[in-house]
């Protein structure tokens, strides 16, 4: 009865048809979170599009990884509205929305040091039917098949990365460049539509960083994964992303190519006139 | 009001696309919902302390008024004496707790140290009381210290984390009551305290050492309160439990601070086991471990890390065991105690006072 | 004071011996449930006994008062430790692990208060007696079948049995995909939820598990002592139980059978030492012993007899 009171939109539509609709592959509007007094986002509205490599800078504090965190799921957002390719997902435990295909990476890297390279890659795997314990008894053939087909996409992806020669060294024993590495490779196995990095480039040598980038572009090309990154160096955010996404204070305060954004003056002024105060 | 709850249902649980501009009109309801509930919840929110306090004052009104004056007031009297000792021992538990992070699983058996040194010098000795009690706050504060600077600082040189710690103090607490047990055996002892002399108020009685026990542990806690409060050690000692990297790169000595905190938690344990033994009359090896979970449910039932808060939780908790045989059979009332600690954890692990700050 | 000397005679006493296996049985059987919460699931469980007691007065309760069979009421009384489990587990696994520590050690506490004052239904400190002819008249027929006059001969073929069969079943069960989740979960929540896992429902399953075990020792310790009551279930019992999962290592199960049998030599070894000590102070000293075990391993060899130090995850 009281469904009857909603209008049921687009039931049945295609995925095409909506992404033809609405080029974002991620809509975020209103989003509010506080902790005790700080107002870490106070309304925010922003959208990434589709196939995009969109950068988010701001200075520390502006809420961007509290956006990360309030967007896949692992902060409860106040209010607001997040839609990852046209559903909403607020109010949805971490695990389903990565399921759903938005995966992401934290600042601090959580790569599983007491296990295996390769089984921090393998956990990453969706769909493994071993992981119900039902099947585990039941259908044992099923799994087994299915770890087959994980093991060879994870080595491949290690050989990829220059991991493979790490694959049975526990992951405890990587080099922190490495460890980023592995992170984007694990976020990988699961077949992201849009991966959210916070600052992946943070940390590591400007070779190996080099090479993060490089597979950021093939994937962008081969795969059509989005990316959204949380970054400080400029060169790379001017250099690497289509657009700009810039926060304060919790608020986006400017967004469009990095051309416009570098020459908008509340960036110039919020923005790097903080970066100066931070130094 | 319906509508908008059964519409933000279905859209956080429906796999259907929506676009912004229809999802955005929803929420507008959602919110207004969202308000009118909001309001009651906040109204709790913003002074826990004072909704807890209501509630309590609350159940006290009902089982007044169904029980009758009388009842209540003994309860309440055998509540404020079980209480004053558990604050005693919960004090302790959760200074350790807020400045090292340790839930020592040892400091029942503390207490049950200091009963027997008490009874040492009180009985196998003969000398008075209080003699005994000095002397088992000054023996059980040196064993924490002492711990702390052979078993405790090296494993935290070694960056020991929780499980080791957890179960070495699980480990210590074996070696201590059971050492016990070896030299003193598992036979009732009771310390030379006149427990049969009453005295009679407004129809109630208390029970003269208990009086004593009652009014030692509150002007004891009133100055380990002011201690926290106003001296510099208290101080940094709060320093410590709120931020330990802050704390010492502002200069606070670490170690110092710390034996200075086993030394207050012993000393408070071993007082707080005379207590107990003076209070109760009989005491066994097995009093600190019979009374740790207590311990624990005062200082979860005050928010953990929180001193003032275990000191109203032990009475708290006195006061809950004792009114709870005004409905249920006496012998429940530890249990009681038990539940009142898993359902705190489960509804308010921060504490009933939900004070998120340590000590 | 003379020099203690140990007397080699008691050794060849084949009746204790048979009864010290079973225990050291029923402990492996208790620990694998701890393994899996602990070393491989990162949950501090506190409360095993808990449902070691829940499945042995299940057991007992549905036998002498409902008058099931014994058979039956097996399955019946796992069932309703994993129900308490669940229980249990449902509001108070998604607290800081010390937490959920105080709270399963309290959850045990309360259930012994119940065993100890529900007396209607345990007779209290009195006990519990009688619930196991069904199991007498197997153990008597495997006994002539054995052609020995060892009574215990039995339930220790059958405790062992039993616990090398689950011993190879964990460690299967580990090496899937499933308990590959797990030991993301031990490690990092967080990281196992943005790969897609739901963490609770995991911790769940591995609480629920080590109930299932738990209630198994819990039967193997009825039939051992043909008799229940509130005392054997003490707290005691888990951390005893943590003085075995830690001498066998940390996230090793083929650990748990050499950490029981040692720990359990060591414990009953004490009788044969003559040490001027009464029967009370021989008690007290085991759990001198068993604390002592703890201590030391934890300040020299957290990682145990078995396990791996790279998988200390929970800070060695
Ligand atoms: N878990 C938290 N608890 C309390 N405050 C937090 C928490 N996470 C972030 N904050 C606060 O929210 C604001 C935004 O932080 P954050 O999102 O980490 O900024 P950024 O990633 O842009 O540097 C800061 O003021 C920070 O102190
Ligand atoms: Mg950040």
């Amino acid at each position: 009865m009281a469904e009857a009171a909603v209008r049921v939109p687009g039931r049945g539509d295609e995925p095409s048809a909506a992404a033809d609709r609405d080029d974002a592959i991620l809509t975020v509007s209103g989003l509010e979170l506080r902790f005790g007094g700080v107002h870490a986002l106070a309304g925010t509205d922003l959208d990434v599009r589709r196939g995009s490599i969109t950068a988010l800078i701001g200075p520390n504090g502006a809420g961007k990884t509290t956006l990360f965190n309030a967007v896949t799921g692992f902060y409860r957002a106040e209010r607001g509205v997040v839609l990852f390719d046209g559903q909403p997902v607020l109010g949805r435990p971490p695990h389903a929305i990565a399921r759903l295909g938005m995966a992401r990476t934290f600042q601090l890297t959580k790569t599983l040091a007491a296990m295996p390279v390769l089984d921090n890659m393998m956990l990453a795997a969706p769909d493994q039917p071993g992981e119900r314990l039902a099947n585990v008894v039941l259908h044992p053939r099923r799994w087994r098949a299915r770890e087959d087909v994980v093991r060879a996409r994870a080595l491949a992806l290690l050989d990829t990365f220059d991991l493979r020669d790490q694959a049975y060294a526990y992951a405890g024993t990587l080099s922190g460049g490495q460890r980023k590495l592995l992170e984007l490779a694990r976020v990988l196995m699961l077949e992201p539509r849009l991966i959210l990095l916070d600052e992946p480039m943070a940390g590591i040598n400007p070779a190996l960083a080099q090479r993060l980038l490089e597979h950021i572009h093939a994937l962008r090309e081969r795969e059509h994964v989005t990316f959204f990154f949380i970054e400080h160096d400029m060169d790379v955010v001017m250099g690497q992303s289509d657009r700009v996404v810039v926060m304060s204070q919790g608020e986006v305060i400017a967004d469009g190519t990095p051309e416009r954004v570098s020459r908008d003056a509340r960036v110039i002024d919020a923005y790097l006139g903080s970066v100066e105060d931070d130094r | 009001m319906w509508v908008a709850a059964s519409a933000a249902y279905s859209l956080a649980n429906d796999e259907r696309r929506w676009d912004t501009g229809e999802v955005v009109e929803l929420m507008r309801s959602v919110r207004a919902l969202d308000a009118q509930r909001g309001r009651l919840r906040r109204a709790v929110g913003a002074r826990p302390a004072l909704a807890g306090l209501a509630f309590f004052l609350a159940i006290a009104i009902a089982l007044l008024i169904a029980k009758g004056a009388n009842a209540f007031g003994q309860t309440t009297v055998f509540g404020v004496v079980s209480g004053s000792y558990f604050a005693l021992g919960a004090v302790g538990l959760t200074i350790v707790y807020g400045v090292l992070r340790l839930v020592n699983f040892a400091h029942g058996d503390f207490l049950t140290f200091g009963a027997y040194m008490a009874f040492v010098i009180n009985v196998t000795v003969g000398l008075p009381l209080i003699v005994a009690v000095l002397f088992a706050i000054a023996t059980t504060g040196a064993v924490g210290v002492g711990l702390e600077l052979f078993m405790w600082r090296p494993m935290r040189a070694k960056g020991a984390g929780m499980l080791p710690l957890l179960l070495m103090s699980i480990g210590l607490a074996f070696v201590i009551r059971n050492g016990i047990q070896m030299v003193a055996g598992t036979g009732e002892r009771n310390l030379r305290v006149n427990v049969t002399s009453t005295i009679a108020f407004l129809g109630l009685r208390i029970g003269r050492t208990e009086l004593i026990v009652v009014l030692t542990s509150v002007v004891v806690l009133t100055l380990v309160g002011l201690m926290l409060r106003f001296t510099s050690l208290g101080k940094q000692m709060r320093a410590l439990a709120d931020n330990a990297e802050l704390a010492e790169a502002s200069g606070v000595d670490t170690n110092r601070i710390i034996l200075a905190t086993w030394l207050l938690a012993g000393g408070l344990a071993g007082l707080a086991g005379v207590l107990y033994a003076s209070a109760v009359g009989v005491f066994t090896p097995d009093l600190g471990f019979l009374l740790l979970l207590s311990l624990f449910a005062a200082v979860i039932l005050g928010g953990i890390g929180d001193a003032y808060g275990a000191l109203a939780g032990g009475f708290l908790l006195g006061l809950i065991q004792e009114w709870s045989t005004l409905v249920i059979d006496a012998r429940w009332k530890v249990a009681v105690g038990f539940a009142a600690l898993i359902i705190t954890l489960v509804l308010r692990p921060q504490g009933i006072f939900g004070r998120a700050r340590a000590i | 004071m003379t020099l203690s000397s140990i007397s080699f005679s008691a050794f060849g006493q084949a009746e204790f011996w048979i009864g010290v296996g079973v225990l050291a049985g029923i402990y492996g059987i208790f620990v694998l449930g701890l393994q899996l919460n602990v070393g491989f699931t990162g949950i501090i469980n506190f409360g095993q006994v808990g449902f070691m007691s829940i499945g042995a007065y299940a057991m007992a309760i549905l036998v002498l008062k409902a008058h099931w069979s014994f058979w039956l009421s097996l399955p019946a009384a796992t069932a309703v430790a994993v129900a308490t489990g669940l229980l249990i587990g449902l509001p108070s696994l998604r607290l800081r692990a010390d937490y959920f520590a105080i709270a399963t050690i309290a959850f045990a506490e309360i259930i012994r208060y119940v065993a100890e004052n529900a007396r209607g239904l345990t007779n209290g400190n009195i006990g519990l007696l009688g619930f196991d002819s069904s199991w007498v008249s197997v153990s008597n027929s495997i006994q002539g079948w054995l052609s020995t006059s060892e009574i215990q001969l039995p339930l220790l073929l059958v405790t062992w049995g039993l616990f090398g069969v689950l011993t190879v079943v964990m460690r299967r069960v580990q090496g899937t995909p499933w308990g590959r989740v797990l030991r993301a979960v031990r490690e990092d929540e967080d990281a196992a939820r943005a790969l897609g896992k739901n963490v609770f429902s995991y911790k769940l399953q591995s609480l629920a598990i080590a109930a299932t075990l738990g209630s198994l020792a819990g039967y193997l310790l009825a039939l051992d002592l043909a008799f229940l009551s509130p005392d054997q279930f003490d707290p005691s019992v888990t951390f005893t139980g943590y003085a075995v999962l830690i001498l066998g290592g940390l996230a090793s199960y083929v650990g748990i059978a050499a950490g029981t049998a040692i720990l359990w030599v060591l414990l009953e070894g004490t009788r044969f030492i003559n040490l001027p000590l009464s029967a009370e102070q021989i008690a007290a000293l085991r759990f001198v012993i068993v604390g002592a075990v703890l201590i030391g391993l934890m300040a020299f060899r957290p990682q145990g007899l078995f396990g791996k130090r790279e998988e200390m995850v929970l800070g060695g």
